[in-house]
C-alpha cells in the first residue's frame, strides 16, 4: 500500500472534518478511491468513527480494554502495547477491534496508534486458512503465531489510523514506533 | 551441541545463587530444586540451537516483547508443553537478538488456571522451590488465564533468576 497521508488514504472529506484538532495534522489531499471501493471506505470510517474516542486511554480502560505494560517489537519494526477486549475477539465488526496498541510517549504517557481485529484460527493449523476472515475489502493476515506463550494462532490485522505507518496503512509493524528499553 | 564454556558458568552461578537464600525454601528442599535446575539445563542447553528448538516444536511468537524494566526478548513456544512442570519441559524458550542470530536466555513454565478465575490461587504450581507468578488474564487476545515461572538459566537476570522481566534483555529498536 503506498504510503499517502492517512486521512486522504481513508478518502473520506467527511472524516476529516469530523477529526479537526483531534488528529494529527491531516495534509488536504485529494482522495480518489478506486471505483467500488465504497464499503471498504464505509468501514474504514466506521472503525475510525467508534474508535477515535480511544485517544483517551482512560475511556479504553472503562469500555473493558484490559492495559498491559509488554511491549511488542521486532526487527521489522515496533507495534506498542496492546489493550484487549477479550469479547471482542473474533468479531469483524469495524467498531469492534479486539485490540487497541498504544505507543510509549514521554513521560510515561501513552498515545493511540492503531487498532486491531484479531479472529482465532478455528482449527489452529498454520498451514490452512478455509476460515480466514475479510475485512476492508481484504483479507486479515495469517493465520500466525500470538505473541506470547499462550496467544492462540489466529489472524489479524492492524490498522494505524492514529499513526502514520511508511509501510503501509495496514502493515503489521511500524518502523516508527519503538518500544522503551532499560536503564 | 557442545555448549560455550560460558554458559555452564552461569549455570554454577545461577545454582549457587540459589543456594545463598535467593529462595526461600527450606535447605531440604534446596537439593531438590538444585536438582530441578540440572535437570532443567540439560534438557535444553541443546536449544542454544534455535533450529534445534524449531525442530524439536517451539514455535516461534511474533515479536520481542519488553517493558521499561526489562525485557523478556522472543518467545518460542511448544503448546504441547502447556501445564508441564517437567523440569526437562519447558512450554517456552526465550531468546535475543544478536549480530550472530538468535541467542537462547532462558525458559519458561506455562500453566492455565483451572478455573480460569484470577481471584483464586489455590492451584499455584511451584518449581525449584518457587511459586509461579498469576494467575494473570492474558495480556494478550485469547490467552487464558494462567501462573508462569520465567528460569533466566542462560542469561544472567540481576534481579534475580526467577524475576519476570531481565534488564539486560533488550528489543530491537531505541528508547
Amino acid at each position: 500500500m503506498t504510503p499517502r497521508p492517512l486521512i486522504a488514504a481513508l478518502g473520506l472529506t467527511a472524516l476529516a472534518s469530523l477529526t479537526l484538532g483531534a488528529a494529527p495534522p491531516a495534509p488536504a489531499g485529494p482522495a480518489a478511491p478506486p471505483a467500488g471501493d465504497k464499503s471498504r471506505q464505509a468501514q474504514l470510517a466506521r472503525a475510525y468513527k467508534a474508535t477515535e474516542k480511544y485517544r483517551d486511554e482512560a475511556r479504553a480502560i472503562r469500555d473493558g480494554y484490559v492495559r498491559t505494560d509488554d511491549c511488542v517489537a521486532s526487527s521489522e519494526g515496533g507495534m506498542g502495547y496492546h489493550y484487549v477486549k477479550e469479547a471482542h475477539v473474533n468479531s469483524t465488526d469495524p467498531a469492534k477491534p479486539a485490540a487497541l496498541v498504544d505507543e510509549p510517549g514521554p513521560g510515561g504517557k501513552r498515545r493511540l496508534v492503531a487498532v486491531e481485529y484479531v479472529t482465532i484460527d478455528r482449527d489452529q493449523d498454520l498451514a490452512t486458512d478455509p476460515d480466514r476472515p475479510r475485512m476492508f475489502g481484504r483479507g486479515l493476515n495469517g493465520p500466525m503465531a500470538g505473541h506470547a506463550p499462550g496467544m492462540p494462532n489466529h489472524y489479524d490485522l492492524h490498522i494505524w489510523f492514529f499513526k502514520k505507518n511508511p509501510k503501509g496503512l495496514m502493515a503489521d509493524w511500524n518502523p516508527t514506533v519503538h518500544c522503551p528499553t532499560a536503564d | 551441541m557442545h555448549p560455550r564454556p560460558l554458559v555452564p558458568a552461569l549455570a554454577l552461578t545461577a545454582l549457587a545463587s540459589l543456594s545463598l537464600g535467593i529462595a526461600p525454601a527450606p535447605a531440604a528442599d534446596d537439593d531438590s530444586a538444585r536438582a530441578d535446575l540440572l535437570k532443567a539445563y540439560r534438557a535444553t542447553v541443546k536449544y542454544q540451537s534455535v533450529e534445534r528448538a524449531v525442530a524439536d516444536g517451539y514455535k516461534p511468537m511474533r515479536g520481542c516483547i519488553a517493558r521499561p524494566e526489562g525485557g523478556m526478548g522472543y518467545h518460542y513456544v511448544n503448546k504441547a508443553l502447556n501445564n508441564s512442570t517437567d523440569p526437562a519441559k519447558p512450554s517456552a524458550l526465550m531468546y535475543e537478538d544478536t549480530k550472530r542470530g538468535k541467542r537462547l536466555i532462558g525458559i519458561e513454565f506455562f500453566v492455565e488456571d483451572r478455573d480460569q478465575n484470577v481471584s483464586t490461587d489455590d492451584d499455584r504450581p511451584a518449581m525449584f522451590g518457587q511459586p509461579f507468578l498469576g494467575p494473570t488474564a492474558g495480556v494478550e487476545a485469547g490467552v487464558p488465564v494462567h501462573y508462569d515461572l520465567h528460569v533466566w538459566l542462560y542469561k544472567h537476570n540481576p534481579k534475580g533468576m526467577f524475576t519476570e522481566w531481565n534488564p539486560r534483555v533488550r528489543c530491537p529498536g531505541k528508547a
